[in-house]
């Protein structure tokens, strides 16, 4: 989506960020509780939730080389879980870029982003 | 013991009004969903910009809903029969189509709902919900910052909610959704330049209203 962002920052501005406070497991793996950025990596038909470690600048500074702004220079390295997003399509066109929990109960649900006709979603649970 | 009862009977008292959850957290946060009208897409010169499509929107109007995003937590959202959209209205007229503090729509450009023009302006937005029979309300009410019984010039929510205020009402189509909405939503859908539906997504459940915007 920008030749200088290699992953989709899956929002506008300031990294989309994932804030929990029970741990989850997505695609086998532990997300601690925390506070994490949440990109996808964009191909066509195939889209990967990647959760990352690296840390959201709150306004753009360029100097900043501990922090990301949205996907820029984002790299693989502080990954925690990548996983496979299932795509659908939607009987309406979503004007304002969404994320929902959908098909939520008391151990996990799902984490969905909608724009367009398009909705991806992942299975979590709650607990490790 | 009294003062413990007291303070329980004040904490309850404190929760119908306004929810408050750890933290001072709101159990239902506050949410807005926007679209942009009449504007352009410019290409700065150059490499573009940093936005998908890569040029800016500009000159744009908004149109935009405030409201409070419950939760599902699990529960049956609007019951059935006699008890249809009881749980939903906690009691008042009509429902807020939110939490807490009235919904509102604010637009920058006059709409026309069910054949009615709707001035630009801020109003209330409430839900007339009748089993498979949801009317959209646009009023004239004020919404209040914080629940006073002592307001009578502005509503909190939905509660003594009267219809001598509204500004035009509209069916809304009815829609299953292939997924649950934990949080409920409102959204703009189906948007061209000439207008769209306003939408709101809970449960299972999406209700939409079409509108145009008035040139």
């Amino acid at each position: 989506m920008n030749p200088d962002a290699p992953v989709w920052r899956a929002g506008a501005n300031v990294s989309t960020q994932l804030k929990t406070e029970v741990p989850l497991t997505i695609n086998g793996k532990t997300v601690a509780p925390g506070t994490y950025t949440v990109f996808i990596d964009l191909k066509p038909s195939a889209w990967t939730l990647i959760v990352s470690r690296w840390p959201a600048q709150t306004d753009y500074d360029p100097s900043n080389k501990a922090a990301l702004w949205g996907a820029y220079e984002y790299t693989p390295d502080k990954d925690i879980v990548r996983t496979q997003m299932m795509l659908a399509t939607l009987p309406f066109s979503v004007d304002q870029l969404a994320w929902e929990f959908t098909d939520m109960t008391e151990t996990g649900g799902r984490l969905s982003i909608m724009w367009d006709k398009t909705m991806a979603s992942v299975p979590f649970k709650i607990g490790s | 013991m009294t003062r413990i009862l007291f303070a329980t009977c004040a904490a309850v008292l404190a929760m119908t009004v306004f929810v408050v959850g750890q933290e001072n957290r709101p159990l239902s946060p506050n949410g807005t969903a926007a679209a942009q009208v009449m504007g352009k897409y410019v290409k700065p010169e150059g490499r573009g910009a940093p936005a998908l499509g890569g040029a800016n929107y500009q000159g744009g109007k908004w149109i935009e809903i405030t409201y409070g995003r419950p939760l599902k937590r699990g529960r049956d959202l609007w019951g059935s029969g006699a008890n249809y959209g009881k749980d939903a209205l906690v009691g008042t007229p009509i429902w807020r189509a939110g939490a807490n503090v009235s919904t509102r729509l604010k637009t920058e450009v006059p709409l026309v709902i069910n054949g009615k023009t709707l001035a630009p302006g801020e109003y209330s937005l409430f839900i007339d919900l009748k089993e498979n029979n949801w009317t959209f309300v646009v009023s004239n009410w004020a919404a209040a910052p914080r629940y006073d019984p002592n307001n009578k010039e502005a509503l909190w929510g939905s509660y003594f909610y009267t219809p001598d205020k509204d500004v035009l009402r509209a069916p809304m189509k009815l829609e299953t959704l292939p997924h649950s909405i934990e949080q409920l939503t409102w959204g703009f859908v189906d948007m061209s330049d000439s207008g769209g539906a306003m939408a709101i997504s809970w449960g299972t459940q999406m209700a939409s209203v079409p509108f145009k915007v008035q040139m």
